[in-house]
């Protein structure tokens, strides 16, 4: 009896913070920085304009300096500025594929796992022909079809990620099902849509919350590569993957072109996985 | 006046009998436990009362008040559910939405059936004061109350819905002692004083003998012996009845769980 009572005393919040959750609140922060950062950028970055189609031929490639911290690109553009608006495309395409791929994810994923049957069957199934390319290999396909732009990124993207949060959903929400208060619900009368809207879903909603978290990464080293191969979004927009493949030639005498790019895009991914895995570490408990 | 009504009520899946009650009433004010072990098909004729068996063919008759629950539409069944019969779980917790507040669950129960606003409120409150708990709970979370306030709370819902037949599947098994004899005793008291009708299923003879008027005995999906419980328990006709009284240690007096809040 002594042992439970002891760890609800010390589980307080400062206590949770110093424990599992330093991880969360540390991706939280970072990733924090990084939305302040797109939301902020018309006004922190020291040249506005070079977020877009601006050029100065006569300040092209000048290494890291006080009036440039990162340095110019090889047209002549602040790479703090356009680090600075590329987060703007990067979360723009992280949150724009997580929100329309789980949400188509887990809405299947919840009516599939709820209902059972053939419903199941089906959606499964079609989760199965999607599961069954590999991910990338897909977006490409897409991607080559499509116009090259930041929409294509998001399109082509979102098609390949939704079955993992319908699959997900499903196996979840197929245990919830079975637990008393659903039982209890129908026992009230409460009609099926209901069951599903009220009881399964917000009980089936942690395990992708944390998936959700965890892939925002993933989704932005995606998007970086789409553009990184001419796909995604192109000149004259901001955009990480797209620096990085117009600065990888430069690597040896201008490093600065590529570096700063390559580590936005790290820092980003880095921080979604480490809020994620915080997250899980947290809500598993 | 008899609430439910059950006749010649067959449960098959494929072949095999799951359950089979030749006669079943319940009226207002009455306790009726159907007893038998694990298997005996007790859960399965509860749940038949609401149309609530799934997966099997259910055959003859069976009225709860001047509804045919095997005829009846989905529509209607839905409707009888909750506010003319109440299911009252086992696992009292488990069968609490965790992440909905109690009062919340009352309000959007009450207004399923038509139920809203100030009423709803009232209903609600003089519901849970009906089972002797604090309308306060109302606005807590499953895991904030223990499991005789939720069983209790699931009783003052059939309650505020205006059941008049409370359905309880092993109310008190997953509860300790103390608290199973607080359930019972509100059970109890619901049953006197407002003419509430319980049809319940145990394997506890010690709660059927405290509780319980009539006492169905199932074994193997038939009804192997049928009466009051004072005949029952006092000359088991069946070898089986007789099996399942000497299974139990001793029968408590049912002064022992006389009411009051607790021990």
């Amino acid at each position: 009896m002594t042992a439970p009572a002891l760890t609800t005393l010390r589980r307080t919040p400062l206590r949770r913070l110093a424990g599992v959750d330093r991880l969360a609140v540390a991706g939280a922060v970072l990733l924090g920085v990084v939305v302040l950062a797109a939301l902020l950028a018309p006004w922190i970055a020291p040249y506005p304009e070079d977020g877009g189609s601006a050029t100065h031929p006569l300040e092209a490639l000048l290494p890291p300096s006080g009036a440039h911290w990162f340095g110019t690109d090889q047209v002549g553009r602040d790479v703090l500025s356009r680090v600075l608006f590329g987060a703007r495309t990067s979360l723009l395409i992280a949150v724009a594929v997580l929100a329309v791929s789980g949400v188509a994810g887990v809405v299947l994923g919840v009516v599939a796992g709820y209902a059972g049957g053939w419903a199941r069957d089906v959606i499964m199934r079609v989760t199965d022909v999607f599961l069954a390319f590999p991910a990338l290999l897909l977006s490409l396909a897409l991607a080559v079809v499509l116009q090259p732009s930041v929409t294509t990124v998001i399109v082509a993207i979102a098609v390949t990620w939704w079955p993992w949060y319908a699959r997900l959903t499903a196996s979840v929400a197929a245990s919830v099902a079975t637990r008393g208060f659903v039982d209890s619900a129908r026992c009230l009368g409460v009609p099926a849509p209901l069951i599903v809207l009220r009881h399964v879903l917000p009980n089936s909603l942690t395990p992708v919350l944390v998936q959700l978290s965890l892939d925002g990464g993933g989704v932005i080293l995606t998007a970086a590569a789409l553009s990184y191969l001419g796909l995604g979004a192109h000149e004259p927009t901001s955009e990480w993957g797209l620096m990085v493949q117009q600065g990888q030639s430069l690597f040896t005498t201008d490093w600065w072109v590529v570096t700063f790019p390559g580590l936005a895009i790290l820092v980003t991914a880095f921080s979604f996985n480490v809020l994620g895995e915080g997250l899980r570490a947290r809500l598993s408990r | 006046m008899t609430l439910i009504s059950v006749q010649d009520l067959v449960v098959r899946i494929g072949d095999r009998v799951i359950a089979s009650v030749p006669e079943l009433d319940v009226a207002a004010g009455e306790c009726v436990a159907i007893v038998g072990e694990s298997g005996s098909g007790k859960t399965t004729t509860l749940l038949s009362m609401l149309g609530l068996v799934h997966g099997a063919d259910v055959s003859g008759r069976i009225t709860v008040g001047d509804v045919d629950v095997l005829t009846a539409s989905p529509a209607r069944l839905r409707e009888i559910r909750g506010s003319r019969a109440a299911l009252v779980m086992q696992s009292p917790q488990a069968a609490l939405n965790p992440t909905m507040r109690l009062g919340t669950l009352m309000r959007r129960a009450l207004a399923r059936h038509g139920v809203k606003g100030a009423d709803a409120r009232e209903r609600a409150e003089e519901g849970v004061r009906a089972v002797l708990l604090d309308p306060e709970i109302l606005r807590r979370y499953p895991h904030q109350v223990s499991g005789g306030q939720a069983q209790r709370f699931a009783i003052a819902l059939a309650l505020a819905l205006g059941a008049q037949v409370v359905l309880a599947d092993e109310p008190t098994s997953a509860l300790d002692v103390t608290v199973q004899a607080e359930v019972v005793a509100v059970l109890r008291r619901l049953r006197d004083e407002r003419g509430l009708a319980v049809l319940l299923v145990s394997h506890d003879l010690a709660l059927v003998s405290t509780i319980a008027d009539r006492v169905v005995v199932m074994r193997d999906g038939a009804v192997v012996e049928s009466g009051s419980a004072a005949e029952v328990f006092a000359r088991p006709g069946d070898p089986y009845t007789r099996e399942l009284i000497a299974a139990v240690p001793a029968l408590p007096e049912p002064a022992d769980f006389d009411e009051g809040e607790g021990p």
